[in-house]
C-alpha cells in the first residue's frame, strides 16, 4: 500500500530546515582555489555540494548551492549527508573490533556466525571467509544486479525491505568467481558482516553506535538504530536525473526509502566534518588498534594488478596522490572520505545528485571534481 | 465503473454467438489498463495501484477474427514512476479454444512518452527552472497474451477480453537502456452493424 510522506508539499521531496554551523574553524591557504572549484561544481548542474577539510592548517568547511531547490533553501556545512557506501568501512571497523575481541577470525568461513537461516541463501558459502566479505572476493551476486529488486524498488518507493530480502534475489545463484580468487565489489558482502555482526553482537547498528560513534563523539552522525533516523530535518534533499537527459526531479522519497532500508552497505547520514573525524580518529588508531589498521590496508589488486581495496578501505589515486578511504553513491546522492597519507589531508565532498545512474551532468560535475582535488592538492 | 459495467453487458450479448461471417473490420476496443514497472509475472498486485484508460481498433489480415493487427492508445496513471502515454500496434493471433472462446499471443511496438512522478528542474544561465514533469518518448515492443469471448448478435459483435502484457521498453536512462513494464487489461471489442 502506497502512502504519502506527511512532511511536504512535495510529494517526492521532504521538509529541511535551515541549521546552524559549528563556529570556529581556521583560515584556509587553499579556500579561495576550492570555492571557485566547487563553484564550477555547482554551475556543472549540481543541485548542492558541502566539503569539509583537515589540513596541518586544522579545519576548514564550505558549502555551496541547494541543500532544496524547490524551496531555494542553501546547502550548509551543518546539513546532513547521505554517505552511502562509505557505510562500509564504518561496519568494517565494527568487525575488526570484533576481530580484536577474539569474537570472530577473519579466515573463518562466514558459515561460522552467519545464522543458517540466512547461510541458505548462498550457493557455496561454507567457502567464503570474513575476510572475503570484507575485501570483496567473496564471489557473492550483487542483489542489485537483479532486474527483479531495481524494478521493485522504482515501483515501490515506500517498501521496506529487509536484510533476508537482498538475500532472496540471490538465492540458488551460483558464486560469480571461486571465493578468494580475485575482487569484485559487491554490496551482498555488507549485508552479511552486518548479519553477522547483528549475530554476534545482537545489533549492528548499536556495536557501530558504541564502537564508532560514540568513541569520536560524532553526535551528528547517524544510522538506523537512531530513533529519528532519516528523519531529521536537516537531512538534504536529493535529486535524480531519472532520464539521463540532464533535467533532475526530487528523489527524496526515494533515496530516503532506499537507504532506510540498507543495511551495513550503506546508511549512515553524517554533517561533512563528522565524517572526516571519523576517518581521522580510524586513521590515528583511535576506533582500532595500528596492527588491525595494518590488517585493515591489505590491499587487494584489482584486474590491472593495482591495490584497489582493503578490508572495508579503498585504496585510490587522485590526481596521482595516493588516498585511502571510500566513495559513496546512491539515487540521489554522491560522496567521497579520503585521506592522503603524503599530504596528511582528509576530504570529504558530498553532492545531493545521484550518482548510480549516468547524467550527462556528471561529464561536468566530473571535471570539477578534478579541479576540487587540484586545488586541494597541487 | 461505466466501463466495467460495459464489459459485464458485453459478456452477456456475445453469450448469443454466430458465425465467424459476421466478423468486420475496425470495431472499438475499450481497455482498463493496469500499470506496473515490473518483470513478467512479478507482483502482479502492484498493477491495480495504476490505473489507466485505452482506446484502440483492429483489422483482420485474413477476413477473421484469426489474425488481426491492432492499433492502441492507452494512458495510466502511475504515481511512483510517473503518467505514461502509449501509442502501439500489435499483430495478434486468436485462436478459438472451444465454443467462441479464444486464446490470443500478441506482438509489437509502439511509443511510449512516460512522464515524470515529480517536478523536475534544470539549471539555465545559474538558475534553477522549473522543467514541469517532461516526460521522455521511449520505443516499446510489447508482447501480450489474452483470453476473450467471442459473440455475434444480429447488430453487434462483441468480444470481451483480458490480456496480459509484458513491455521491453528502450532507452530508459544511460546505465538502465532497456526496463520492463507490465500491463493488465480488461477490455471489449464492440462492432455495431
Amino acid at each position: 500500500m502506497l502512502s504519502l510522506p506527511p512532511c511536504s508539499a512535495y510529494r517526492h521531496a521532504q521538509l529541511i530546515t535551515p541549521c546552524k554551523p559549528a563556529e570556529g574553524g581556521s583560515l584556509y591557504s587553499r579556500a579561495g582555489s576550492v570555492e571557485r572549484a566547487i563553484g564550477e561544481l555547482i554551475n556543472s548542474g549540481v543541485p548542492g555540494a558541502a566539503i569539509a577539510v583537515y589540513s596541518d592548517e586544522g579545519w576548514w568547511e564550505f558549502a555551496s548551492g541547494y541543500a532544496k531547490i524547490e524551496d531555494k533553501v542553501p546547502m550548509q556545512t551543518c546539513h546532513l549527508q547521505y554517505l552511502q557506501s562509505v557505510t562500509k568501512t564504518y561496519l568494517a571497523v565494527a568487525v575488526l573490533k570484533l576481530y580484536e575481541e577474539g569474537r570472530i577470525a577473519l579466515d573463518s568461513p562466514m558459515t561460522t556466525y552467519l545464522p543458517e537461516k540466512y547461510s541458505s541463501y548462498i550457493v557455496d558459502a561454507e567457502k567464503v571467509t570474513v575476510r572475503m566479505l570484507l575485501n570483496h572476493t567473496s564471489g557473492i551476486p550483487e542483489y542489485n544486479f537483479s532486474p527483479h529488486y531495481v524494478a521493485y524498488l522504482l515501483q515501490h518507493p515506500d517498501h521496506k525491505f529487509e536484510p533476508v530480502d537482498y538475500l532472496k534475489y540471490i538465492k540458488n545463484k551460483p558464486l560469480d568467481f571461486a571465493p578468494g580468487s580475485r575482487y569484485s565489489y559487491r554490496n551482498t558482502n555488507y549485508v552479511i558482516l552486518a548479519l553477522i555482526t547483528d549475530a554476534l553482537t545482537g545489533d549492528h547498528a548499536q556495536f557501530i553506535e558504541e564502537t564508532v560513534f560514540k568513541r569520536l563523539d560524532l553526535t551528528n552522525t547517524f544510522y538506523r538504530n537512531d530513533a529519528h533516523y532519516l528523519t531529521y530535518p536537516t537531512i538534504v534533499n536529493t535529486y535524480w536525473d531519472r532520464y539521463s537527459d540532464g533535467i533532475v526531479e526530487n528523489a527524496s522519497r526515494l533515496q530516503r526509502s532506499n537507504v532506510a532500508s540498507l543495511v551495513g552497505d550503506d546508511g549512515i547520514v553524517a554533517t561533512p566534518i563528522e565524517a572526516v573525524k571519523f576517518l581521522k580518529g580510524l586513521m590515528e588508531g583511535k576506533l582500532i588498534s595500528k596492527a588491525t589498521l595494518e590488517v585493515m590496508k591489505s590491499w587487494t589488486n584489482d584486474s590491472k594488478g593495482q591495490p584497489r581495496y582493503g578490508l572495508g578501505l579503498s585504496h585510490a589515486t587522485i590526481n596521482g596522490h595516493v588516498a585511502y578511504g571510500h566513495s559513496g553513491g546512491g539515487i540521489g546522492a554522491g560522496c567521497e572520505l579520503y585521506y592522503f597519507p603524503g599530504e596528511n589531508l582528509y576530504i570529504f565532498i558530498a553532492i545531493n545528485l545521484g550518482t548510480v545512474t549516468d547524467s550527462p551532468l556528471h561529464t561536468g560535475a566530473g571535471k570539477a571534481r578534478e579541479k576540487v582535488y587540484q586545488a586541494l592538492l597541487d | 465503473m461505466s466501463l466495467l459495467l460495459s464489459l459485464f453487458v458485453g459478456f452477456n450479448i456475445v453469450a448469443q454467438g454466430d458465425t465467424e461471417q459476421n466478423y468486420q473490420n475496425f470495431p472499438i476496443v475499450l481497455t482498463l489498463q493496469f500499470h506496473a514497472f515490473a518483470m513478467p509475472f512479478q507482483s502482479v498486485l502492484s498493477n491495480f495501484s495504476n490505473v489507466g484508460i485505452g482506446i484502440g481498433t483492429e483489422v483482420s489480415m485474413n477476413g477473421s477474427h484469426e489474425w488481426v493487427q491492432q492499433l492502441n492508445l492507452m494512458w495510466y496513471r502511475n504515481r511512483a514512476i510517473g503518467n505514461g502515454v502509449m501509442l502501439y500496434t500489435q499483430a495478434a493471433w486468436r485462436p478459438e479454444v472451444v465454443s467462441d472462446a479464444y486464446g490470443e499471443l500478441k506482438l509489437g511496438a509502439g511509443y511510449l512518452l512516460s512522464f515524470r512522478p515529480a517536478e523536475s528542474y534544470k539549471q539555465a544561465n545559474g538558475q534553477w527552472i522549473s522543467a514541469g514533469r517532461k516526460g521522455k518518448g521511449m520505443l516499446t515492443i510489447p508482447l501480450g497474451v489474452s483470453m476473450g469471448y467471442k459473440g455475434f448478435s444480429s447488430d453487434a459483435f462483441v468480444s470481451s477480453f483480458i490480456s496480459y502484457q509484458f513491455m521491453l521498453v528502450r532507452g530508459y536512462n544511460a546505465s538502465i537502456p532497456l526496463v520492463p513494464e507490465t500491463i493488465v487489461q480488461v477490455g471489449t471489442a464492440i462492432q455495431s452493424d
